[in-house]
């Protein structure tokens, strides 16, 4: 229970009042798009069911698509992510992490290199994977990189920030 | 029968996968700015409130600005009521008598939600369809620059596809010679747009004055940008022009709504006549 309102908060924090309510108002670049709301996905528990990660990124997308009016350009994108997930913690984590590990992904948890590295690479692929999907074209190829490399170290930023929100709580909690 | 049953054990999440992306991916590849200004439309009857709030705030913060630029119009405006005042009090004391001029109708609106980073931006207006506002109305910013046009009417919101909409068109002319081309925005710079089509022998010159021409969108003589740069296409026997836009979309809180009346009209008409309607 205390582990769904937990996630419930992530949800709220991340996807609705960081990504549809702040950065979405903030009209600084066209470079400038950070994908926030990943953080819910980046920080679903470690050792959590492939298919549950899977389904959850598929109704965050969906979430997100619904308010920004992208028509499934993010939850093509997120359920990439989703899937692949899995894949990308054992290469950053390493097996007996993903294996073993329960909780929710944080540098309390995994320390803060193996942390960084692993939602770096999240966020990365994430990034790419929507704004390749919303320029459908290789014309201007560079555009894509530099904005999912401009949009992605904000991303990267936010899923620090709220896992650190997170994990701070649930400390004092005991 | 039971290794067929192992196999799916193995591949079940895959499938899953597979069947949600293939469904995203479709329902991406077949979505039009119409799909996607509906979704918006309806999302916004959600959290529209929620944005009006933040757009509130920011309006507040920029109260000084949009009140001078308020007041220049209202002064430009004087000048050229002068001018009409002029013309009419002229055309009473002439034979014939000249037709009063309301060929457009103006609603103000304030903009609620806006974006320039994505491909396809939109803005939300807080004016709707008791304001009298109707589809394809063009927006223009409060300075006078085209910004847009209006593609989904609510009851009191409406969904605005902006000038930096890969998927906006409009016709564009340059002010003094009346060659006309297509503008459309390539994606990249937000203060720039592209005006391609325009015949090669046509004389072009950075710094040029590029208007609207008169559509179902948009009213003749509205100010879009000025050339910035420009290449020949050779292929196409035409130019690629590159330009800077006056509006800065960014920064955008108040716009007009324009309604070309004359051309609804013969639109209302001839769809009435061919039974046709270009609702999806």
């Amino acid at each position: 229970m205390r582990g769904f309102l937990t996630y419930l908060g992530v949800f709220v924090v991340a996807v609705v009042v960081a990504q549809l309510f702040v950065f979405d108002s903030v009209k600084v670049s066209i470079y400038f798009s950070p994908l926030v709301y990943i953080a819910f996905v980046a920080l679903l528990p470690v050792g959590m069911r492939p298919v549950a990660v899977l389904l959850l990124g598929f109704a965050t997308g969906m979430f997100v698509d619904f308010f920004e009016g992208t028509g499934g350009a993010h939850t093509a994108a997120t359920l990439l992510t989703a899937y692949s997930r899995r894949w990308m913690m054992i290469a950053t984590l390493g097996r007996d992490t993903v294996d073993e590990d329960t909780g929710m992904p944080s540098i309390a948890l995994l320390g803060g290199k193996r942390f960084m590295r692993y939602a770096a690479l999240l966020t990365g692929v994430h990034c790419l994977a929507y704004f390749s999907l919303e320029a459908l074209t290789w014309t201007n190829y560079n555009l894509v990189v530099v904005k999912s490399a401009v949009s992605g170290v904000f991303t990267l930023l936010a899923v620090w920030a709220v896992s650190l929100l997170f994990t701070v709580k649930s400390h004092k909690r005991g | 029968m039971y290794r067929l049953l192992l196999f799916l054990r193995r591949i079940y999440v895959f499938a899953i996968f597979l069947l949600l992306e293939g469904l995203a991916l479709h329902y991406y590849a077949n979505s039009t700015v119409h799909s996607r200004a509906r979704l918006l439309g309806m999302s916004d009857n959600v959290v529209g409130g929620v944005y009006g709030a933040i757009a509130g705030a920011g309006r507040y913060m920029s109260l000084g600005r949009t009140n001078r630029l308020l007041e220049d119009k209202v002064v430009a405006l004087e000048n050229e009521l002068a001018v009409y005042r002029d013309y009419l009090s002229q055309a009473a004391l002439d034979s014939i008598s000249t037709a009063e001029d309301f060929r457009h109708q103006y609603v103000v609106a304030r903009v609620v939600h806006n974006s320039i980073n994505k491909r396809e931006n939109f803005f939300t207006v807080d004016r709707g369809s008791r304001d009298g506002v109707e589809r394809g109305m063009a927006v223009v910013s409060i300075d006078g620059y085209m910004t847009g046009y209006v593609e989904r009417v609510s009851a009191g919101n409406a969904i605005c596809v902006s000038v930096l909409n890969t998927e906006f068109r409009a016709s564009g002319m340059f002010a003094g010679t009346g060659h006309f081309g297509s503008v459309s925005w390539p994606g990249g710079d937000p203060r720039v747009v592209r005006l391609s089509e325009v015949p090669k022998y046509a004389p072009v010159a950075k710094g040029d004055t590029i208007l609207t021409r008169s559509s179902l969108n948009f009213p003749e003589g509205i100010f879009i940008g000025r050339v910035e740069d420009y290449t020949v296409d050779e292929a196409r026997a035409s130019y690629e022009i590159d330009v800077k836009l006056g509006v800065d979309v960014a920064a955008l809180k108040v716009v007009l709504l324009v309604k070309n009346l004359e051309a609804f009209e013969r639109l209302r008409l001839e769809e009435e006549v061919l039974g046709v309607s270009d609702e999806e």
